[in-house]
């Protein structure tokens, strides 16, 4: 009988759980999209309809804080929200450009949401569209394409708050739009590149799939090369992995690519060396590099690399990090083996 | 003799169940007195009046009348009886008494009162013998001797209840099982002072000591092969008379996870089936609980798309969801025992109720959730794994208990009843061995058959908790 009241006691007491919540009262909410206009914060939010699966409830709620506009949700919505399910979360460039410290903050300091959710700026700053598209079809949406494609980046907000809180770091959110040209489609784009937490611009696709790679994070992508008089070949790389290994002393970073490859020539004749599929994938990932410098900023975080591997020597040497920035020396080292497993036996054209 | 005659009638309140026949033979005066629902009429006079109408005619000059019916009568069983006290109780017994020159022969002539051996009915088998016990001792002890025909199988015998009189073996393996576990046992029975033990029942519950686990020590079985199986690890088992179940001791926890099939099976597949066993006593105990938890407290582990088709399910339902898996709990019980109740003719009728109730019209009308209906089938479904009723039992104690704490706090609460159910097995012992055996002390032969099952080439050796005689190869 101690025993029974001790183990009763120690739930009541020191566990401190005591948020007994039925489903019936809550409103999950599975995205969020926040503007900034006229000195008001404008949240809207996109509520699951328990009486149909695929019809959403949606709330606009405006003030001069971010606080208040989640409170003023609580004027409409007849039961608590619920934000441990929040799934995306739409960022106006203004935001992005202004704001991203107080967005940030009241994530981290409130704490109502799981850390696992996708963060995306809202491009062509259409909220009514976005925040009418299920949030489960964004999420899987940039899953399948990061795993596919590599022009957008499976941004969690839990990566996205180790990259605020680094100070060797820039921020890299992506981004979404609306297709114009295809009736008003949903589409994922580029990322954005920032400089001290505020957005500078964004990627081209093919800087973005070099940025990708550089970062280990593509998985497998194509891609399109000139051959001769408007034909092209596509090449397929996969099992990319990259090695990036800094070497302090002579501010120089040296870019090891290992992958393997799958080539489509269609209309072209020529015949495609592994040297020049190696050449392209070069000048991609050489132009992005010069992008960045363009820019200058530091967006593939060498400073980050430096300070991982030397902190002290970093410290002494690089202070003023973007004094040295410019003068970087990147060396890229590119060895892609064709994949013969997955080649058709001779093809139309042997 | 007259005197005797009438002290019976007197004791025996002039019962007219009780026949005094007087009988001459060669002008000696004799009774023969027996109760006539107990006997058999043929055994009597083909066996005990024919005999006796034989002894008169061959004995003309007859010198000593008590030592030739005691020699000539044809029937298998003679007791002598000494006190004229105990003739009553022969009686009762079916035995046939003659009164000769002032003593007693007790001739048995017991009418055959219980039924034949059928199938088990509790706990089927695929494969296993189909012979059960039945109600009567000599019967049982039949059925366990034909499968150990060993010297070794030795019994006490022993009478209990002072109205009932019930008979009482005690059955061990004299080579195998520990002295101190049957020295042990009986005493326990020894103490026991009753008027009556008329099922196994009331003497599991007094010979059993632990009472304040709700975890059955004890485990009963109706089939003789699994019987056997427990003498030869060394256990002890007890049968008595009127019954048709027999007491096995002590039992382990692992012990409800085995079947008799077990021993037809490849070794391999056995273990995935005892590995679905021990996931099924898991779901069963802990599945309610665990939904309840995920839907009032810890909404924020599940999968985004499981909450919104749980939350769409339970949109409707006005109920707490601690309540709605209480009241469906409550009904599957109800319909459980009912069934048990009922004659088998009304049971497709319940059947067809039950299932309109709980599956479909409680949906319809929107008290329960169409999930709380899965949930509460796949508790019930795993729950009838099991044979041992008491074992059902403590699963269903251990079940409510997580419920209620899953509604007190969530999965904080489900981990802290689960530390106290280890707590509580670990602490447990059946006739003062470690009840969570093999696992709790670990003992690698015992392990070879618990939760996976080695080939049985390989299961050489007998627990050594329950006996130091470990060798099965040979064990002389």
């Amino acid at each position: 009988m101690k025993k029974i009241i001790i183990v009763i006691l120690t739930i009541f007491l020191l566990t401190g759980n005591n948020d007994y919540q039925e489903l019936n009262d809550l409103s999950i909410v599975t995205a969020l999209a926040i503007d900034y206009k006229d000195n008001n914060y404008l949240i809207s939010f996109q509520i699951q309809n328990p009486n149909n699966n695929n019809k959403y409830i949606i709330y606009d709620s405006y003030a001069n804080t971010i606080d208040k506009a989640f409170n003023n949700v609580l004027t409409k919505s007849p039961n608590k929200l619920y934000y441990k399910h929040l799934e995306i979360l739409y960022i106006s460039q203004t935001i992005a450009k202004n704001h991203m410290d107080n967005i940030i903050k009241y994530f981290t300091e409130n704490n109502i949401t799981r850390n696992e959710f996708n963060i995306l700026i809202n491009k062509t700053n259409n909220i009514s569209t976005l925040i009418n598209e299920p949030a489960i079809n964004i999420r899987n949406l940039i899953k399948t394409n990061t795993n596919n494609i590599g022009i957008s980046q499976n941004l969690k907000f839990n990566d996205l708050l180790n990259d605020y809180l680094n100070p060797y770091k820039e921020l890299t959110i992506p981004s979404i739009e609306i297709d114009i040209d295809t009736n008003n489609e949903i589409k994922l784009s580029t990322i954005a590149i920032f400089k001290n937490n505020k957005l500078i611009d964004y990627l081209s696709e093919e800087e973005n799939i070099g940025l990708n790679i550089i970062n280990n994070k593509l998985a497998t992508t194509t891609l399109k090369n000139n051959c001769n008089n408007n034909n092209y070949y596509v090449t397929k790389i996969h099992s990319i992995k990259t090695n990036l290994n800094p070497d302090l002393t002579n501010n120089t970073i040296n870019i090891n690519i290992n992958g393997k490859y799958e080539i489509n020539k269609l209309n072209c004749k020529n015949n495609i060396t592994e040297l020049q599929i190696n050449d392209n994938l070069k000048s991609i990932i050489t132009k992005t590099i010069n992008t960045f410098k363009n820019y200058n900023v530091d967006t593939i975080n060498i400073q980050n690399l430096y300070y991982k591997k030397e902190p002290n020597y970093f410290k002494r040497n690089y202070k003023y990090w973007y004094q040295h920035y410019q003068n970087t020396k990147t060396n890229i080292n590119i060895n892609l083996t064709k994949d013969e497993k997955k080649e058709a036996l001779g093809g139309l054209y042997e | 003799m007259d005197k005797i005659i009438n002290k019976l009638k007197k004791i025996t309140n002039n019962n007219t169940d009780i026949i005094y026949r007087k009988k001459k033979i060669n002008n000696n005066q004799i009774y023969i007195i027996y109760s006539e629902s107990l006997t058999s009429s043929t055994d009597i006079s083909n066996n005990i009046i024919r005999s006796l109408d034989l002894i008169e005619k061959r004995y003309k000059n007859n010198l000593n009348l008590y030592n030739i019916i005691k020699n000539d009568i044809t029937n298998s069983k003679v007791t002598e009886i000494n006190n004229a006290n105990d003739i009553a109780y022969y009686i009762n017994n079916g035995f046939t008494i003659i009164l000769v020159e002032n003593k007693y022969l007790a001739f048995e002539t017991r009418r055959n009162l219980s039924r034949n051996i059928s199938n088990p009915m509790t706990e089927t088998t695929l494969r296993s013998s189909t012979d059960s016990f039945v109600e009567d001792i000599q019967t049982n002890t039949g059925l366990i001797k034909r499968r150990i025909k060993s010297t070794n199988l030795w019994k006490i015998d022993t009478t209990l209840g002072t109205e009932s009189k019930t008979n009482i073996s005690i059955f061990y393996m004299n080579n195998i099982t520990n002295k101190k576990l049957v020295k042990e046992i009986k005493t326990r029975i020894e103490q026991i002072n009753i008027d009556s033990i008329l099922s196994i029942g009331t003497l599991k519950n007094l010979i059993e000591n632990e009472t304040k686990s709700v975890f059955p020590t004890i485990s009963t079985t109706e089939r003789p092969d699994r019987a056997c199986n427990a003498l030869l690890e060394g256990k002890i088992v007890i049968v008595i008379d009127t019954s048709s179940f027999v007491l096995i001791l002590p039992t382990f926890f692992n012990d409800n996870f085995k079947s008799m099939d077990d021993n037809y099976g490849k070794s391999l597949n056995i273990t995935l089936t005892r590995i679905i066993r021990y996931i099924a006593f898991f779901i069963t105990i802990l599945t309610p609980a665990i939904y309840i938890a995920l839907t009032t407290f810890n909404q924020d582990i599940l999968q985004t798309e499981i909450l919104i088709n749980i939350a769409a399910q339970r949109n409707q339902v006005p109920l707490p969801t601690f309540f709605e898996a209480l009241i469906m709990m409550l009904s599957f019980e109800i319909l459980r025992e009912s069934d048990l109740r009922i004659p088998g003719v009304s049971n497709s009728a319940l059947s067809i109720v039950g299932a309109l109730i709980i599956g479909d019209a409680a949906v319809s009308a929107g008290i329960v959730s169409p999930i709380m209906i899965i949930i509460i089938s796949i508790t019930a479904i795993t729950s009838l794994l099991f044979t041992e009723p008491e074992f059902i039992y403590a699963i269903r104690w251990y079940r409510l208990i997580f419920m209620i704490s899953a509604a007190i706090s969530g999965l904080i609460g489900i981990t802290f009843v689960f530390i106290y159910l280890i707590i509580n097995l670990c602490n447990l012992t059946s006739f003062n061995l470690p009840y969570l055996m093999p696992y709790i002390p670990t003992y690698i032969n015992g392990l070879k058959n618990s939760i996976i099952k080695f080939p049985t080439k390989k299961i050489m050796k007998r627990d050594i908790f329950l006996t130091k005689n470990i060798n099965r190869s040979d064990s002389q």
